[in-house]
Formats: structure tokens, C-alpha cells, sequence
């Protein structure tokens, strides 16, 4: 199956971008073109999931597994993304170089052996008013709306982290409707043209005795680490904001130093 | 739609921001509870929950009997390059003093060998020394140097030199690029009576090797950092 997969995207790969809808073309073809033209119209937006397979299947009148030889052939294009048991999300644009290659802390979760499984639950997403941290935070208005999303990390159904997210509406109103815990903060600014320019990261120590040490299982006398970001945007403006709870026993950290 | 903070979160949003905004410095005691409950109209079973999160986080302290306390900014150790440590803590304006507790020369074992490099067994100097940053013990730090690469290193080193300094100097090794490894630790009993803390104290556990321009290991080293007076800041740019 994949064989011939390559093979006929070999053939017309040249001209995929101009490729018209042709009812004799293999209906799967066909179907690749409609999901790709509706991601270039901007029907699927970047960061969201496009309609399960079931549903492309009856929409259209084919095959189920005709459905999944389209979503494939994109998926290996990069145009689209799968994620087992989410679904399949459209990618947007990325920025050639990924900021984290310029340096930062960079964490790796550690604890047992063998091939450890991490997932990302997006615990919650609510619009709040600013209120006066971060209001003066961002420089915006005391009852202006933010995005705070939270996000509960755990590796191999062991909780070991949680992530805030603090973003202003006016910034990225699309987040409503993006999936934040599939792309990354930084992927999903790309797929809205802001730019990213700058990250200033802080680690902390901090007690484990709260109630986030609890909500993450923490064994007693282990401390927690305090991750903290502020994103800023070509103009220095302050985008986003990021505070992440880490068990500091199922972490480790590593940062590269230059002369 | 009404949107809301929820109670809990927004106390201590409030608190933070009461801070920041009235620049109440290093030790200086916040209103009580009570005129803080009145001020906000928040209940003060969530206003003790509020001031419990942030004494976790370590920006206030509590005084039994004297009330509660903005702690004492923890010190920004900025990861930009190598050895910038010191040179920055001492342009922040900070007084850094280093104490030398043992200078010996062992033999590599087999952590250090991998580090530097070199066989297992082989003649390393190993430099245990204290750094305190005005006048409070900071950093715990062990360093090891190839003995063969480097001879005569001890007859070099002393506290009141750098290492930077001799390498450059003596040696005509530029430190280039290294990479550091994070994570946290606890104060032994040793540990804790050298830098003044209490013993299982949390504190940061740095590691990494400086190497030369031509990527060879000048020196591997490990470091306890106390975490109730640092943190590690990064600055990423496009």
C-alpha cells in the first residue's frame, strides 16, 4: 500500500499545488486536493482538528479507508499532523529556526526505564478578566481578557508536571479554537504570523508542601521546580506568559553555555 | 458570558501585585491579615491559603508571633556563557568571597574519567571550594582538572586567584563551550553546616565539563547552589 502511495505521488508531485479536481482521478487524490484546499482557504485552521475520518467518509460518499489513504499522503506531507486518539490537526506555517535551538533550559523527564509515554491533557481553558497582576503584566486593562490554559503533563500515567498558560485575547483570539495541548505555544503563534523574538525563562526552587505538590502526587520532602516564561514579540511586547510546576524527581535540566 | 477570576487564584494575584506595585522591599512586613481581608473582601481562610502559596514560592516569609515578610529577592544566576557567574554577581554589586576547604589529588574515577576524558585512575586535582556571595555561603563547588594537562596547577591556585585566570594565563586555554546539567538535591548533614542551611534543604545541583577551543576537557566541576538565594535566568533571542 504505501509503495504505491509514493509511486503516484511521485508522478504528480511536481504539480500537486495545481493540481485540478478531476473526477476520473483516483477519489482519494480528489479528496487529498479538497482537505488541502480547504487548509489553504483557511476553512481548517492551523491547530485545529480537521473532521474524523467517519465523517470525511460520509460527507463524501467513500470509502473509510480511501479517507485515511488521503489524510495519509498529507500527513506525510506535513501538511497535517495525527494524533493517536485526538485526532488529525492541520500544521501551519513554522519559522525556520525554533528558538529553543538558540539555547534556554531544556527539560527531560526522567524516572524508570525503558520507552516512557508522555501526554499533555489540556485540564482547562478559560477566558478571565486580567485582573491587576496581569494587568500591569501586559499593560493592558484591569478587566481586559486573557486566556489561561492548564495543562496536566504526565509520563507513562505518572503525573509530572503542570503548565499555565497566561495569553491575552486580543493577541491570539484563534486559541479558543486551537487544541493547546497538540502544538506548542511557539507553533501555534508561527501559524498566526505573530513572531516570536524572545524568551525569558527563570528557574526556581520551591517548597513541595502546597497544593500543586499534591495535585501532582509530589512524595513528601520533594521539592518542586517553578519554570516561569515571558514571550515577546518583535516590538518587546509581551505576548504570553508561561508558569510550569515540575516534580524535580522526574526531571532533569540541561542548558548550553557559550563564551 | 461573566467572566471571573476564581477567589483563590485572584488572592494571590492581588497579593503578588500589592508588592510589586507598592515596591515593598526585602523584609519589610505586609498589613495583617485582617486589614488585607478588608481591603480585598476576600475571606481569611483564601487570604492565608494566598499568603501560604507565595511563601512556598519564597517571596514572603512568616515570623511566628511578628507577621509576614517580603523574603529577600533570590539573586539572578544568568545562563549565558561560561564562568559569567562571577563576573556578573560582581557587577549586580554583590561582595563574592571564596573559601578553598580541601585542594587534594585523587585518582579519576570512572564519572570523572568519562568527563575529562582521561583514563580511569588517572591523576586528577580535585578543589572543593565555598563561594559566599555577601558574606551568606551561596555555592558549594567541586572542581577536577587533568594533572598531567595541567601540572604544577596547584602551585598556581590559590583563593585569592581565579581558575579562569591561570588557565588563561598560565596555561593559554581559552574556556569555550560547555553544557550544564540541572537538577535538585538535598543538603547532607555536612553540606547543610557549610553553607547554613537546615540539613535536606533543597538546592540546586549544577554539573558540566568547560572545555577549549578545540573541544577538549579542561575541567569538569559540580556545583550545589542554594536554591533560597538563586535562580537560574536564560535569555533567548531570535
Amino acid at each position: 500500500m504505501n509503495t504505491h502511495l509514493e509511486s503516484e505521488e511521485k508522478k504528480d508531485g511536481s504539480q500537486t499545488v495545481e493540481t485540478k479536481l478531476d473526477y476520473r482521478m483516483p477519489i482519494y487524490l480528489q479528496l487529498r486536493e479538497i482537505v488541502r484546499s480547504k487548509i489553504e482557504e483557511g476553512e481548517y485552521l492551523p491547530g485545529t482538528a480537521i473532521p474524523s475520518e467517519n465523517k470525511l467518509a460520509e460527507t463524501f460518499g467513500i470509502n473509510r479507508l480511501t479517507v485515511r489513504n488521503a489524510v495519509d499522503a498529507l500527513v506525510n506531507e506535513g501538511l497535517l499532523h495525527r494524533v493517536q486518539g485526538k485526532g488529525v490537526f492541520v500544521v501551519g506555517n513554522k519559522y525556520e529556526k525554533a528558538l529553543e535551538e538558540e539555547g534556554g533550559f531544556i527539560g527531560t523527564f526522567s524516572g524508570g526505564s525503558g520507552h516512557k509515554r508522555i501526554s499533555i491533557k489540556e485540564q482547562t481553558k478559560m477566558l478571565r478578566p486580567a485582573g491587576n497582576k496581569y494587568a500591569n503584566h501586559f499593560n493592558i486593562g484591569l478587566d481586559d481578557l486573557i486566556f489561561y490554559i492548564r495543562h496536566f503533563v504526565t509520563l507513562d500515567s505518572e503525573s509530572v508536571s503542570l503548565e499555565e498558560f497566561f495569553v491575552p485575547k486580543e493577541i491570539l483570539p484563534e486559541l479558543e479554537i486551537v487544541d493547546s495541548s497538540i502544538f506548542t505555544i511557539k507553533d501555534i503563534f508561527a501559524f498566526y504570523g505573530i513572531e516570536l523574538c524572545s524568551m525569558s525563562q527563570s528557574m526556581e526552587i520551591i517548597d513541595g508542601a502546597s497544593k500543586i505538590s499534591k495535585l501532582l502526587d509530589t512524595p513528601e520532602g520533594i521539592a518542586l521546580i517553578m519554570l516561569t516564561c515571558n514571550y515577546r514579540d518583535n516590538n518587546g511586547r509581551l505576548i504570553a506568559y508561561s508558569r510550569s510546576f515540575i516534580r524535580s524527581d522526574k526531571s532533569l535540566f540541561s542548558i548550553k553555555l557559550h563564551k | 458570558m461573566d467572566y471571573h477570576i476564581p477567589p483563590g487564584t485572584e488572592a494571590v494575584e492581588k497579593l503578588e501585585d500589592f508588592i510589586a506595585v507598592n515596591r515593598l522591599t526585602a523584609n519589610t512586613r505586609i498589613p495583617s491579615e485582617r486589614d488585607l481581608c478588608a481591603m480585598w473582601g476576600v475571606s481569611r481562610s483564601t487570604l492565608r491559603q494566598a499568603v501560604d502559596t507565595l511563601v512556598g514560592w519564597g517571596v514572603l516569609y512568616r515570623v511566628k508571633g511578628f507577621g509576614v515578610f517580603v523574603s529577600v529577592p533570590k539573586i539572578s544566576r544568568n545562563m549565558v556563557g561560561v564562568d559569567s557567574m562571577i563576573g556578573e554577581l560582581r557587577q549586580q554589586g554583590m561582595f563574592l568571597s571564596k573559601k578553598i576547604i580541601s585542594a587534594r589529588v585523587i585518582e579519576a574515577t570512572k564519572q570523572i574519567s568519562r568527563k575529562l576524558k582521561i583514563p580511569l585512575g588517572h591523576k586528577v586535582y580535585e578543589y572543593i571550594r565555598c563561594r559566599s556571595v555577601d558574606y551568606v555561603p551561596a555555592i558549594l563547588e567541586t572542581a577536577y582538572i587533568d594533572c598531567q594537562k595541567y601540572p604544577d596547577f596547584d602551585q598556581h591556585y590559590t583563593e585569592n586567584t581565579s581558575m579562569d585566570y591561570i588557565f588563561k594565563n598560565v596555561y593559554h586555554k581559552n574556556q569555550t563551550s560547555g553544557e550544564e546539567h540541572i537538577s535538585v538535591t538535598y543538603a547532607s548533614a555536612d553540606e547543610a553546616q557549610i553553607m547554613e542551611v537546615t540539613p535536606h534543604a533543597p538546592l540546586f545541583f549544577t554539573s558540566g565539563v568547560i572545555m577549549d577551543e578545540n573541544s577538549i576537557p579542561i575541567m569538569y566541576y559540580k556545583q550545589l547552589i542554594r536554591s533560597d538565594r538563586f535562580k537560574f535566568v536564560s535569555e533567548i533571542y531570535k
